[in-house]
């Protein structure tokens, strides 16, 4: 068996808090409900719900949002108790869906501009994030942006994790970040994607909710026995059935899932709760339902976290996973805000109620645009 | 060790005033679909790819990192436009390949793989970022087939791509698509030395590592080539015996 890499320091700002107890706080409460945007940006008012980081600041201010991923950093660092050197040599790994860290292209100050004068809007790139990070904690790590759509946070810890297990690194900080963004909140728009509640696996369900939220974990070499969340296997895969979309027959989820049961030596049963990726578009969840089915006669409880912090898109790895090392930490797995009514086309019926939990097996499942599927396999030990 | 099955390289330096070489004869001459909505971005990738397989088996289980610096340009641009100067939703295939993967995908569909298919990137060295990846799923054991790439897009005009990104009126430009199809191997070879890798055509290039590296490949077809790897050292190219 291949070292144990366990999660060691998080750090987390969304819609649910401003570090990670405030967020666990929130979600115990069951406090789940985002903010009326309205956008007079376009044409026509761009007007949709959206899960704000908490503060008074301007969504599309460049500022806040290096003031979160520095915050995020910090915190997960500082949790970690790593030490001057250890984060000296810290690689960084960035998953997100997102360009450029500062809004200026969103900004609408920016708009202005480049209609007034033909400015080009500038695209800054992805490696923003990365040395923002670098400098913000004096490291001279490696670095690494994982850009895989929803799925971006969950393949940076994956790799992060192999990396480890190599004896490449002795510990590394995985970032996810996803912030108010116009071209994504416009890009959603136009695919017709958002709703204005999110009810995954709800039989009325119609759609998605965007969040914004920054996280970050330490991922560290452990011994097997060491109480915490241990990553024990990650993979992802490709289905080209469309790009914006998985194949609803199931199939290449399920394949992913065993593949993962597979590389861990883990039996299915054993299997104590699945963390659903539970967008509540109809589609994703269809592709999930059918996925878990094939895998599992009787699934254990199915959460999804969405309803709590919005789909934080290419940070949800990291965001998600977060908030499931706190549920278990507490002997949880999270009631599914939002869902009401099964839908008898699933046959997957999420939780409705915080549901105990203990030390165990569980499947953290993410999916994104571009056929991208990852799942992880992590181990919570007491 | 890892050996390298194939490599193929195109590299496309620009000058002002030039317009972007057309894709089209090489697209079709290696995908047997036409595809419809796919950007530049896209079609480097899927040339690059094509080119590198050529014929050859892939397994469906073959593993893929595509990394870029910059990654789509052409339709970050246009979907920024969109909403900055028109005021308008973009449309939904612009914002769609604005994501990086989804040249990924149009690969993984194009070539029937099933595995990862992963973008990643590091400025001025995404290749090697991607190969780090790479070699550590090829160790692992999660994979015994990958496919590498770095795919670098420009815009024209020039002065405008410039004014996207923000760089200075001397830095050369240049656009590419860079693979090499690797497999777990092990066989006795020399280690090239970089002297003999370097080609001053790719300075300031932002894949020029990758570049260099396909482009040696490509020059010596009659040759056999493999990688060493080390977190320190890198990747370091050897003439197989």
């Amino acid at each position: 068996m291949p070292p144990a890499v366990i999660v060691r320091g998080m750090g987390l700002r969304c819609a649910l808090g401003m570090d990670v107890a405030a967020c666990h706080a929130s979600l115990v409460a069951g406090r789940a409900a985002p903010q009326a945007l309205a956008m007079p940006t376009f044409t026509e008012t761009l007007s949709l719900p959206f899960y704000a980081v908490p503060g008074d600041n301007d969504l599309f201010d460049p500022a806040r949002a290096v003031a979160l991923l520095e915050g995020v950093g910090r915190e997960a660092v500082a949790n970690a108790g790593l030490t001057g050197a250890e984060v000296a040599r810290l690689p960084i790994f960035i998953g997100t869906s997102a360009f450029s860290l500062e809004n200026a292209a969103s900004a609408p100050g920016t708009q202005r501009r480049h209609q007034e004068t033909g400015e080009a809007v500038p695209l800054i790139g992805y490696q923003e994030m990365a040395d923002t990070l670098l400098r913000a904690l004096g490291s001279r790590g490696d670095t690494y942006a994982f850009l895989t759509a929803c799925t971006s946070a969950a393949n940076a810890v994956i790799s992060a994790a192999r990396m480890i297990e190599l004896g490449w690194y002795d510990q590394a900080l995985v970032v996810g970040l996803e912030m108010a963004n116009l071209a994504t909140m416009s890009g959603f728009s136009s695919l017709q994607l958002v709703a204005t509640e999110l009810k995954p696996f709800d039989r009325e369900r119609q759609g998605i909710v965007l969040g914004e939220g920054v996280g970050a974990v330490v991922l560290a070499r452990a011994e097997a026995v060491d109480a915490g969340l241990h990553i024990r296997a990650g993979a992802s895969n490709v289905d080209s059935y469309r790009v914006t979309t998985t194949n609803p027959d199931g199939g290449s989820i399920a394949a992913l899932q065993r593949t993962v049961l597979q590389r861990s030596g883990v039996a299915t049963s054993a299997i104590r709760g699945i963390k659903a990726h539970g967008t509540g578009s109809r589609m994703n969840d269809a592709s999930e339902a059918a996925g878990i089915r094939r895998v599992f006669d009787a699934p254990p409880p199915v959460c999804a976290l969405k309803p709590y912090l919005g789909h934080t898109l290419g940070a949800c790895g990291v965001n998600e996973l977060i908030l499931m090392v706190k549920a278990l930490e507490a002997g949880f797995i999270p009631a599914t805000p939002g869902f009401a009514t099964p839908d008898p086309e699933l046959g997957v019926v999420p939780t409705t109620a915080h549901t105990a939990a203990g030390p165990g097996h569980y499947l953290l499942n993410f999916f994104g645009f571009g056929g991208h599927n990852s799942v992880m396999l992590v181990e919570h030990r007491a | 060790m890892i050996v390298v099955e194939a490599a193929s390289h195109l590299f496309h330096p620009l000058r002002d005033g030039d317009e972007l070489p057309p894709l089209d004869a090489r697209l079709a001459a290696v995908c047997r679909e036409k595809y419809r909505r796919i950007d530049r971005f896209v079609q480097l990738a899927l040339v690059g790819a094509g080119e590198c397989v050529a014929g050859r088996a892939v397994q469906p289980a073959c593993g893929l990192y595509l990394s870029s610096s910059i990654g789509p340009i052409g339709s970050n641009a246009i979907v920024q436009q969109s909403i900055h100067r028109d005021a308008k939703l973009p449309m939904p295939f612009n914002f769609v390949n604005t994501l990086g993967t989804s040249a990924g995908y149009h690969v993984a569909k194009h070539l029937d793989l099933t595995s990862e298919a992963i973008f990643v990137s590091r400025r001025g060295a995404s290749f090697e970022a991607a190969l780090a990846c790479a070699v550590a799923d090829l160790l692992s054991g999660v994979a015994s087939q990958m496919l590498v790439a770095a795919v670098e897009e420009c815009t024209v005009p020039l002065s405008r791509h410039r004014e996207l990104l923000q760089l200075p009126a001397s830095c050369p430009l240049a656009e590419g698509s860079h693979w090499m199809l690797l497999a777990r191997g092990d066989a006795p070879g020399r280690v090239v030395p970089e002297g003999e890798l370097h080609d001053a055509s790719f300075d300031g290039y932002e894949s020029r590592g990758a570049a260099r590296l396909t482009s040696f490949v490509q020059r010596h077809a009659d040759q056999r080539f493999g990688l060493t790897w080390s977190l320190a050292a890198g990747a370091q190219l050897v003439a197989l015996d």
